[in-house]
This record gives structure tokens, sequence and C-alpha cells, in this order.
């Protein structure tokens, strides 16, 4: 800074000589020219200013982007909002499984300074040793789960904590709040909450939601910009499935077989209850089954839905489809009298009835009310095993029922020309054709229903978040039997229940009672033949046999058993019917029991 | 709108008659300072203006500074409400499970047989006919005083 001497002396007390004597100065001294002194300035400014003005330009232009991305990466934090999976419930809205907020606990052990300390402090809280912990927190990755689902309270306790290296996610837990209760019909998830089983397979996309997010700017303390931008995408939960399973008498049907599963030499029990005018299922389960909410201990081969997975052969249950062959086409009525031996040769097999007996009278009824075996195969030979078929297939055998649950079977029934001379002669009556619990229960319902089938279904309707319903498309009913000749098999089976009858353990005080027993033969699957399998119980029917309101198909396999349908299966039918009766007020018809004549003899 | 007129005619009118005035009758060197002496009124009025400008600024100034304490304040209330949903949220679903492992028919079954209650028998059904008379269909049975499984189906 070079300043004129004269610079020093105040601006007031210069003179006008000494102001003409310093002009007369720098004349001389030949400074400047001012003109050239702003057009020097200028230029420098002008320098500068380009200089800043260019670099401005690549900033702001040319890498403005990449700069502009930069500083947003670190102001801007996403946190993704997990979307809640949706509720399964009953047919009354008991939910039967949801999901709750929960939080894994997460290590990443190159934070971690202090595994034993970490591990010590962690173990009470997670409520796993610190053996188990520490080769999560000294691994060589950079994140290992510790646990997953844990409850929130929990987790926020742990993060108190504040150890380097421990982190919590959120996510979701799926709870089954029945525990056993319908456990295989609703079925589970997997860790990644995808549906692996049931209901939570099959609706696997509705139940599922869509996941949001939030991105924020994010200030120093973590906390977010006030008034910056906020981008939220809103999580949509996924829809609710509603079944049409009632939880209290899933639970009534669920101790029934449990307490059967109880008898010596029973190994497994399957139970289902249709709603007859509907063909929706009310309750379904097999015994044993797996509590949803400890699947860890659970047997893998246990995790199913045996109802409708599990084939058996259904015995004299069968016999039912014969005769309404029979009385369809016109050949018996049900009181067409026949005499049938205890025994009649087929083929290359002898077919035996169950008990020895001299040549009998009997009626039509009488045969199956008696459950004879030879009786059936005389009707069934008058039936011809073209129409045998036909019949079995009209009652949905061979085929899959279409209900809304994985892995159905579509149970073992051969086309006729591919019958061998013995099944000709066992099919009748049960033998040689396999079926499920659930095709079982379908065959009688359309008996029930005075002969339209409907194909059993089990979910309701799909409710989405912004509650607008859709129901599930119903089946299509399909006319099995005439009405004439549904009736008269509704008399028939409800000799079963009565005096002389095969089935009298499944009555139920005061109400009418419809239903056929059956006892086949269990396949041994060591020598693949009959010698040593055991037997499989079973029973199907319906009450109030004048006006049914429920059918219920019953199965109990006894590999080191010998117990009949009547004796074993038949209380089971009787312990759930009634509850069924009772909690739903279908009241008894009050109508009186026809009589049945079960032989023509006294005529 | 109506004092727009006012103010336009307003620089115009005063100065320019006092600037003519000096010039044409006092043309000596002393009158040459006149103008700057007609000047200071002219900054007296230009006076209020800044200090308005200046307490607008000041005002301002103020206005933000408590906007922005407000805002603040605001980000930190928004934060502890929002904790204060999430430890509500938590607490209502943990209720919620409560409720809905307690309203399970196995729990329901177990907590009724605690209470000394027992399965109902087969109900009987009181039939009103039209003309008021009623009839007893079923037959109503006791329940059997027996324990029910107490095994987990």
């Amino acid at each position: 800074m070079t300043s004129p001497p004269h610079s020093a002396r105040p601006a007031g007390f210069r003179s006008e000589q000494s102001r003409r004597g310093q002009r007369r100065r720098t004349r001389r001294l030949r400074l400047s020219d001012p003109h050239r002194r702003v057009r020097l300035g200028l230029a420098v400014v002008l320098a500068i200013l380009t200089v800043i003005g260019g670099r401005l330009v690549q900033l702001q232009g040319l890498d403005g982007m990449k700069y502009a991305a930069a500083a947003e990466e670190l102001r801007l934090t996403t946190l993704d909002l997990p979307a809640a999976r949706g509720q399964i419930l009953d047919r009354e809205g008991n939910p039967l499984a949801y999901s709750v907020g929960a939080r894994a606990i997460f290590a990443d052990p190159a934070m971690i300074t202090a595994p034993g300390r970490t591990a010590l402090a962690l173990a009470p809280l997670l409520g796993q040793t610190t053996d188990e912990l520490l080769p999560l927190l000294t691994g060589d990755g950079r994140f290992a789960y510790l646990t997953r689902g844990l409850d929130p309270a929990l987790a926020q306790q742990i993060m108190d904590l504040e150890l380097a290296g421990i982190g919590e996610l959120v996510e979701q837990r799926r709870e089954y709040p029945l525990e056993w209760t319908a456990a295989q019909v609703v079925g589970f998830v997997g860790q990644d909450d995808k549906g692996l089983a049931g209901i939570e397979q099959q609706y696997d996309d509705e139940l599922t939601g869509t996941p949001g997010r939030l991105v924020y700017e994010q200030g120093r303390f973590g906390l977010p910009i006030p008034a910056a931008t906020r981008d939220l995408v809103a999580a949509v939960p996924g829809s609710d499935v509603q079944l049409t399973l009632d939880q209290d008498m899933q639970f009534q049907l669920e101790r029934a077989i449990a307490a059967a599963n109880d008898n010596p030499g029973v190994s497994t029990v399957q139970a289902v209850v249709l709603e007859v005018a509907t063909g929706h299922v009310m309750a379904m389960a097999g015994s044993p089954g797996y509590n949803a909410a400890n699947l860890g201990d659970t047997p893998g081969d246990l995790l199913a839905n045996p109802t409708v997975s599990y084939v058996i052969e259904p015995g004299s249950v069968n016999k039912m489809v014969t005769i309404a062959g029979a009385l369809e086409e016109g050949l018996i009525t049900p009181a067409t009298p026949m005499t049938v031996p205890d025994h009649l040769a087929v083929s290359d097999i002898v077919i035996n009835d169950a008990w020895g007996h001299d040549p009998i009278n009997f009626t039509a009824t009488g045969v199956i009310g008696k459950s004879s075996n030879v009786g059936t195969v005389m009707i069934a030979q008058q039936l011809g095993n073209a129409r045998l078929e036909k019949y079995l297939r009209r009652f949905g055998l061979g085929t899959t029922t279409g209900i809304e649950l994985p892995a159905e079977s579509n149970g073992i029934l051969a086309p006729h020309q591919e019958w061998s001379g013995s099944q000709a002669g066992t099919i009748p009556f049960g033998q040689g054709i396999s079926m499920t619990v659930l095709q079982m229960a379908s065959m009688y319902q359309a008996v029930a229903n005075d002969g339209v089938l409907i194909p059993p279904r089990i979910v309701d309707q799909v409710i989405d978040p912004d509650g607008s319903v859709h129901d599930q498309p119903e089946a299509e009913p399909r006319e099995v039997l005439s009405p004439d000749t549904a009736a008269d098999l509704q008399y028939m089976l409800e000799s079963v229940t009565n005096e002389g009858g095969t089935g009298t353990l499944a009555r139920i005080d005061g109400y009418r009672v419809a239903g056929k027993t059956g006892t086949a033969q269990r396949p041994n699957p060591e020598c693949r033949c009959y010698d040593g399998g055991g037997y499989w119980a079973t029973f199907a029917g319906f009450a109030p046999a004048d006006n049914p309101a429920y059918v219920i198909a019953i199965s109990v396999e006894q590999p080191d058993g010998s117990q009949h349908g009547g004796t074993i299966a038949a209380p089971v039918f009787t312990s759930i019917m009634s509850f069924a009766l009772a909690d739903n007020g279908v009241a008894p018809t009050g109508t009186p029991t026809p009589e049945f004549r079960l032989t023509t003899d006294g005529d | 709108m109506t004092a727009l007129p006012a103010i336009e005619s307003w620089p115009r009118r005063t100065p320019t008659p006092t600037r003519t005035r000096s010039r044409r009758r006092e043309p000596d060197r002393v009158s040459l300072r006149r103008p700057t002496a007609v000047t200071a009124p002219d900054e007296a009025r230009r006076a209020p203006f800044v200090a308005l400008i200046l307490l607008i600024v000041g005002v301002g100034l103020v206005a933000l500074l408590v906007l922005n304490t407000a805002i603040a304040a605001d980000s930190f209330a928004e934060r502890s409400l929002t904790q204060q949903i999430e430890q509500l949220t938590i607490q209502e679903q943990e209720l919620q499970q409560e409720v809905n492992r307690a309203q399970a028919p196995a729990a329901l079954a177990r907590a009724a047989t605690e209470q000394g209650m027992i399965p109902a028998g087969t109900p009987g059904f009181l039939v009103v006919k039209p003309d008021g008379s009623t009839q007893v269909v079923g037959r109503a049975t006791p329940a059997a005083r027996q324990p029910p499984p107490a095994r987990t189906p």
C-alpha cells in the first residue's frame, strides 16, 4: 500500500495551493493515465471474474450433478417401511394369524472390540448362552443376525446398552394366537415372511403387502431437517383372508381327534366338518398336529394338512356310492329283498362278510345298515364296473376338490378297464380305491344336500386394506343324484345309527343322525400287502338326518389296532357333531324316526 | 391506490421552483452554495424512509430467528411425539397380543376348567309356535361331571 505523502493530512486542511502542487508533481512522475488505470483494473477484475466464473461453470454446470448427488447422499436417509402382512381370520373375524412389529438384532463383528463383554451383556436379554453368541460376535463377515422377531420393548433395552457393533432392524413377526388350533389349515411363513404352507402359501400374493419408504434429509444428530424435502411412499399392507372355518368348532374337532388318537394302536386321526348347504369347510384337522407358534420342535413330516394330502382306503363308507348308483339306475329300492350268503367268490378271491352267518333275507336297506360286503358286491354286479366308476367319479373321487389349499391329493381311482378281477370285487365296499378325508366328506355332502354336490371351499373372502371385500368364487354345484335317490339314500343311511345298525354309537340324544361306518384293511408299507398293515376305521355322516346342517367324515388309522368304524370313529362323530349342532343353534327337527326294515323276515 | 398520484407529483413540484429561483436571482458564488443548502430538506425527508427500511430489516431478522427457533423446537417436539407414538403402538400391540392369546379357544377352555366349569351336554330347544304355545324338542342332558381331556390337541 503505497500512499501519496499528502494523504496523511486531513482533507479539510488541504489548500488550493497544495492541491495544485500535487497535481504538478504527479504529472511530473507520469504515474498513470487514468484511462489506462481503469482499463488495467478492469482487465484484472475481469480476469479474476473469468477464473471465478469458469470455476463456477465447472462446479455447477459440468460436475454439478456429481457434487449435488454426493451432497444429497450425505444428507438424505432412506428408511424402509415394511408392509404389514395381511391377517388370516376365521368366519367370525377372530384372528388366526397376524403380524406384529418386531426387531432383528444383528452384530457387525468388525466393530466389536470386546466380544466377551458384549456377549455377557447380551446373553440374558437374548436368552442365549455366551458360547452361542461368541462365534457370531467374532465371525469374519460384517453382518450376523443374533436374533429375529424380538419384541420391540426388549430390543429397546438392548439398544439402550449402546454396545458397539450391535444394531437393530425393523421387521415383522407372524403371530399364531391359537397355537395348535387350525395350524394345519393356516400354515406358516418362513423367516422372510413368505408363506410356506396352508393358506399362508396359497394366498401369499394377497397377504403380502407392498413395502414403502421414507426419504428425508438428516441433520447433525440424525434428526430430520425441518421443512426439507421429505419423500414418503407409504407401505401398503397386505389383504386379509377370511376363512369359512369356525375356531370353536375347529378346537372341539381337534380335541376329539386328539382323544381318539390316544387309543391304543392308533397312529393318526383325520376329520372334516362341512356345512351341507354351502360345502364350506367349518373345521378340518389331522392328529397329531403341530403348534404353529413353535415350529422348531416339530418333525418336518407333520407340517402338512393330512385331510387334503393323505389318502386312505375308505372301506364300507364307500358302499354308499354303490347303493346310490343302483338306486339312481332303478336297479333297487330301499325295500328290494335279497338273499345274502356270508361269502361270495369273485374272480380269484372270496369276498367275506365281517361276521359269519347263514344266508340272510336282507332288504337293500339291511345291506347298508348291517354293512354286508357280499350284499354290496351283489348289487355292484348288477350295476357293472363302468357305471360304478361313473358314479365314483360323479362323487368327485380321483380328482382334487379344488379347495384353496396346497398339496391336495387326487386320491387313487383307476379306470374300470384297468380294474383287476379282485378290485372289481372290492371297490364296491371301499378297498382298492383311495381318497382323502375331505373327498369322503364331500361325497356325503352331496347325499345330505339332496343330491347336489358343492365342492368344498375354505376361503370366504379377501378383504383389501381399503376395506373392499372380494368374495371368493363359489364352487360350481353339480347334481350327482336325483332328489328322490338322495332321499332314499338318506333313509337307508339313517338305518345305520338305529336299532340293528353298525353305527349306533353315532347317535346324538334328541337328533336323527344318518351315516355309514367303515373298516378298511390298511396296506403294510413293508410288504406292500394287507398282511399286518392294520386298519382304517372310518365314519361319514350328517345330522339332522331329515334336514342336514353339517356333514362330518372321520378316519382313524390303526397300524396296530383292529377296532371298527362303529366303535372308534362313530364316537368321534358324536362328539364333534353334538357340539356343532348345539353351538350353532341347530334344533332337532322333532320328526319321528321312520321304521327301518333290515330283513324281509316276518313278512 | 388513491395515494399514488400524490407521491408521483411530490418530487417534481417542490425542488424545481427552488432551483430555478436561485439560479435566476442570485447568480454569484455565494448563491452557488445554495443548491447544497436546498438538499438538506431532501435528506431530512429520506431519514424516515431509511428508518423504515432498517425497521423492516430488523423485524425481519428477529422474525426469522423466532421462526427458525420455533421450527427447531417443533422438530424436537415432533421427534419426542413420534417416539411416544412408537412406544404406545408397541404397548397396544403387546396388549392386543395378550387379548388374542387369552381368547383362543384352547386358552378359554383351560381358564373355564380352572374355574371348575365343565363342557355342556346336549341342549334342549324350546320352539315357540305362531299361536304362542311352546314345544320342547331335543333332550336336554346334564353335563357329565368328568374332567375334560387335559392334553392339548
